[in-house]
């Protein structure tokens, strides 16, 4: 079948079939649009609870991290404090420390030593300042501790939400899991927006101020080291670390990811990230990379490492090792 | 120019001219997009706490939507090929419709995009100059290119087709053919390219698969003529445009032949998942049969493969020869492949999680309101498009008015 | 820190410690048998009140008070970090010098009561003392014979309580070795000795020696599940195969059962 003549030419035009606009039609039409209109408002109703400075267009304009003068993030920063104390009634400092020289981090755990305590787990979040509601609520904290069946590394088998009476478990092993730094990081790779990136030291940092939250970066990491900040952080003003840094422990805004920067505000200053510093068994060892007197070059020159999904060519600066 | 300005100020007045039908049509549609656009306003007040997704299970129903809807943007391809490549003249009748939805779904995709950010205001931090591109690094930079160049593709070549046949000249070839047949390619690399979302991120086992972009078109040329052939049948129904029998049946082959791979291909995927006992199928296991007691997907899933086979038997059947059976297997692909492309990719690429844990999901009230909301709209947009380019097609909306009206 | 000579002036180091001294004089080995088990107890409460209650115990005469001696450990991460739960996982029972700001003053006893190889009856003194540490199965493998405040070298030489690292290291050769490059054991403070100063935790810090293995503790609670996702059939999960179990419930504060928060390593500075 062809051309249906009814196709190619129209006996009656689109004046002759809709009738010209009179009083009655536009009556209607007026009506149509103000019930349209109420529609539309009564849709957008629920903006009205924004917050006041929730969207500013100061934050709207605000260039990227890595393109602010220094004058510039001066006052971001100030203001970023000024912001935490009317939000949350404590003003912290916020410090913007940038990567040493010669250093490049790099990060142990013994796996023979953890035993699941998951202290490191709860000093993350008291460090970090990440949401939470009442300190036992620690979904957002950047370390996930496994606990792994003995005879295998076998993650599929794992469980994060162990709670027996106590740890270690005859039958199992532990194994903490958080931010590996990888070298060749996908999740770097993969952000439309470079709101993440890795530093001269090897961190990878994100700027909250610049993430869109499109949460691409949480599905390309193999080690589930993102979290998301689904609602504005809460926290109460006593479990507010004041020691802050732009790039890390600083209160999130709703709607970025947050990730582990082995505690760039403690290590940039030269101190132990807060995990390490709690471990009750030392089985954490942390150090300069590009030193060759560090304790983590020792690990990696004289014990067995293990790499967590060294198949998936993520080159990571967080190294398993065993020991006996 | 001036014939130009003309030309908007009635299609914008045709508008909001139309029957009884067209205005309830509407007007439901206007009220379910206002009721997602409200359950939007509470996710951007609350955050994404008013959806069910989590730190485990990161992206949910509005990429999965936004997956599938790709596909069914890029299929508006089978269309232009037959048109283009193979020239026939039947197929030019319907080739704009192809288009005009593929306008429609990319916007869409482009919304499911957009409700799914964190931080939709900072949207322009992807935009040079005043963001930052990261390009070629990041394949949803990648995206936002294909997606938006197919958007304006297709708008180009709509809106100039649709205006000459306004003005009742002939297009000019060198107006527009180069872009149909860029399109082709365009389409192509919309899809491979949402494809190479998933399949570039290593560290996901289900998605990290050479298999996922061939599936991806295989399926999007399925989902998309399906839904094709019932919009035409509407069209020729309660328009007064004649969409022949021709153009259906050559889409109903073209669904065939796609269904038919698609099924091949799932049937490799689920061989290579399955024969090897490894690690690697935790996710396959937990769609298909769960996992560790965890079966939110199951249900889902088997009814997707149902639906798909039964659309396929259809298809290859001498039932979709006649129109109901036609119908019966377009609704059931349409349906299964939405399932299957969607939920039944992008959330068993989370569970397991990528350290083994597994948290479910399924959308909540909210999620679910704003895609209602956003299908809603494309539909709204869609109708919209046709109630503008019909008129124009049948030759009763077109330039002087005056002189045809004066010679009826 | 050098070892104190176990001299008559060194009896009296501290003052709960002369407390109790007062009247194992007057009283004689029979009450004193009896009172060093309460010594534990007592030994917690602060110079002052010690002091008074010996004053209004009786009219013997009052003595001089002796500064206790300076932190022989070092102490367990940075002093600024109050937000950090820094306590190391030993656990001792009894006659706990870590855990009782003990003065480490052993003499103090055993001036009078010479320690012997061979126990083979149960005592009232470090009843608790459960020996659980490889094939050791006398004090003196470690403890020195005749100055308590030492231990002892091969050759029978002392080795000052400070220096306990090199006692263990007569055994655990390869932990030492670990322990030196200092990634055996807790390192805390600076990790950039320019920035400021990193402190080893000793042994005995961690490891109780007379029962060296960590002891079992509570962990703390798991990552909440978070109540928006779909719950899976729980109980099912938590039950069979792999335990995913998901957790919906706030936990209840567990608490490690080691010792309770802040620095142990005794001795107020």
């Amino acid at each position: 079948m062809s051309h249906e003549p009814e196709n190619s030419v129209s006996p009656k035009t689109i004046e002759q079939v809709y009738q010209p606009m009179n009083r009655r039609t536009f009556l209607k039409g007026t009506a149509a649009a103000m019930v349209g209109m109420a529609g539309l408002v009564a849709a957008l109703k629920p903006l009205l609870a924004l917050e006041r400075g929730e969207v500013t267009l100061h934050d709207l304009l605000q260039k990227h991290y890595r393109e602010l003068s220094p004058a510039d993030l001066e006052r971001i920063r100030k203001s970023l404090e000024a912001k935490c104390e009317a939000e949350y009634g404590v003003r912290p400092t916020i410090k913007d420390l940038k990567p040493l020289d010669g250093v490049g981090f790099g990060y142990a755990l013994n796996l023979t030593r953890c035993i699941g305590c998951r202290k490191c787990a709860h000093a993350c979040l008291a460090e970090n300042n990440q949401s939470r509601e009442d300190a036992n609520d620690i979904e957002m904290s950047y370390i996930r501790v496994l606990e792994m069946n003995k005879g295998a590394i076998n993650l599929e088998t794992s469980n994060a939400y162990y709670d027996p009476e106590k740890v270690p478990q005859k039958d199992k092993y532990y194994m903490p899991v958080q931010c590996h730094q990888c070298a060749q990081s996908p999740c770097t790779k993969v952000c439309p927006v470079q709101a993440t990136w890795q530093e001269k030291d090897g961190l990878v940092v994100v700027d909250y101020n610049w993430c869109i939250g499109c949460r691409y970066c949480m599905a390309a990491c193999p080690y589930d080291a993102r979290r998301f900040n689904f609602k504005k952080p809460t926290i109460k003003p006593e479990a507010i670390n004041r020691e802050q840094s732009y790039l890390s422990n600083r209160i999130r805004p709703k709607g970025v990811v947050e990730k582990c920067t082995f505690c760039l505000q403690r290590t940039r200053a030269g101190k132990y990230p807060a995990c390490l510093e709690v471990c009750p068994t030392g089985a954490r060892v942390f150090g300069n990379l590009l030193d060759p007197n560090s304790e983590i070059n020792y690990i990696l020159n004289n014990k067995r490492v293990y790499i967590l999904k060294e198949d998936v060519g993520t080159q990571p600066r967080f190294y398993y090792f065993f020991d006996k | 120019m001036r014939d130009y300005v003309t030309f908007l100020f009635r299609v914008w007045r045709l508008s909001f001219q139309g029957s009884w039908k067209f205005y309830a049509w509407m007007t439901l549609l206007s009220a379910v997009s206002l009721l997602g656009l409200n359950a939007y306003a509470h996710q951007f007040v609350q955050g994404l706490q008013t959806s069910n997704m989590t730190n485990q299970v990161s992206w949910g129903a509005y990429i999965a939507n936004f997956t599938f809807l790709v596909g069914v943007a890029a299929a508006a391809v089978m269309l232009v090929i037959p048109a283009y490549i193979y020239k026939k003249e039947y197929m030019h009748e319907v080739v704009l419709f192809g288009e005009l939805l593929a306008i429609a779904v990319i916007v869409m995709c482009l919304l499911f995009v957009t409700v799914d950010l964190g931080h939709p205001e900072r949207f322009h931090h992807m935009i040079p100059p005043f963001g930052i591109f990261n390009f070629p690094g990041s394949i949803l930079s990648w995206d936002v290119i294909v997606l938006n160049g197919y958007l304006l593709l297709n708008m180009h070549i709509a809106g100039y087709l649709l205006y000459c046949r306004y003005q009742r000249r002939k297009p000019t070839k060198t107006f527009y053919i180069p872009f149909v047949f860029l399109s082709i390619v365009w389409a192509v690399s919309i899809h491979t390219v949402t494809a190479f979302l998933y399949v570039g991120l290593a560290g996901r086992s289900y998605w990290h698969h050479p298999l996922v972009p061939s599936r991806f078109l295989a399926s999007a040329f399925v989902a998309g003529p399906s839904l094709m052939i019932l919009a035409f049948q509407v069209i020729r129904r309660v328009t007064r445009y004649y969409i022949g029998d021709q153009p259906i049946f050559t889409l109903r082959m073209i669904m065939t032949v796609a269904m038919v791979i698609n099924m091949f291909l799932l049937g490799c995927e689920l061989f290579t998942e399955f024969y090897s006992p490894t690690q690697h199928a935790a996710a396959a296991h937990y769609l298909y049969f769960g996992l560790h007691g965890h079966h939110a997907l199951v249900p889902w899933i088997w009814s997707a493969m149902a639906l798909d086979f039964v659309g396929l038997a259809l298809l290859i059947s001498p039932l979709s020869r006649r129109i109901a059976g036609l119908n019966i297997a377009c609704v059931a692909c349409f349906i299964g492949i939405w399932i299957e492309k969607g939920f039944g990719l992008i959330i068993p690429g989370f569970v397991p999680s990528s350290l083994g844990q597994i948290v479910e999901y399924l959308p909540s009230l909210n999620e679910t309101l704003v895609c209602l909301g956003i299908w809603a709209f494309g539909l709204l947009l869609f109708s919209w498009m046709l109630h503008v380019a019909i008129p124009i097609m049948n030759g009763s909306l077109r330039a002087q008015p005056e002189l045809s009206t004066t010679n009826p | 820190m050098t070892q104190r000579p176990p001299t008559a002036g060194n009896l009296f180091v501290s003052a709960p410690i002369r407390a109790g001294f007062l009247l194992v004089v007057s009283a004689g080995a029979v009450g004193w048998l009896m009172l060093s088990g309460a010594l534990p107890a007592r030994a917690a409460e602060t110079n002052n009140a010690a002091i008074s209650t010996a004053d209004a115990r009786s009219s013997l005469p009052v003595l001089p008070v002796v500064p206790r001696p300076p932190a022989t450990q070092p102490e367990a991460g940075l002093r600024s970090d109050t937000h950090l739960d820094k306590t190391p996982p030993r656990k001792t029972v009894g006659l706990d010098l870590v855990k009782n700001g003990w003065t480490y003053n052993c003499m103090e006893c055993h001036k009078l009561f010479p320690a012997r190889w061979h126990y083979d009856r149960a005592l009232n003194e470090h009843k608790d003392i459960k020996l659980e540490h490889g094939n050791n199965r006398f004090c003196l493998n470690c403890h020195h014979p005749t100055n308590h405040n030492a231990f002892v070298d091969y050759d029978g030489a002392e080795i000052a309580q400070a220096d306990v690292v090199l006692l263990c290291a007569k055994c655990h050769g390869t932990t030492y070795r670990d322990w030196k490059a200092g990634v055996h054991g807790r390192a805390n403070g600076y990790w950039n000795s320019a920035m400021g100063d990193r402190t080893r935790l000793r042994c005995i810090q961690c490891h109780d020696p007379h029962f060296p293995k960590f002891q079992a503790m509570k962990p703390l609670p798991p990552l909440r599940y978070p109540s928006r996702a779909v719950k899976g059939d729980d109980e099912a999960a938590a039950g069979a195969s792999g335990g995913h179990a998901v957790m919906t419930q706030p936990h209840g504060q567990g608490q490690p059962d080691t010792e309770p928060k802040g620095p142990t390593t005794s001795h107020a500075p």
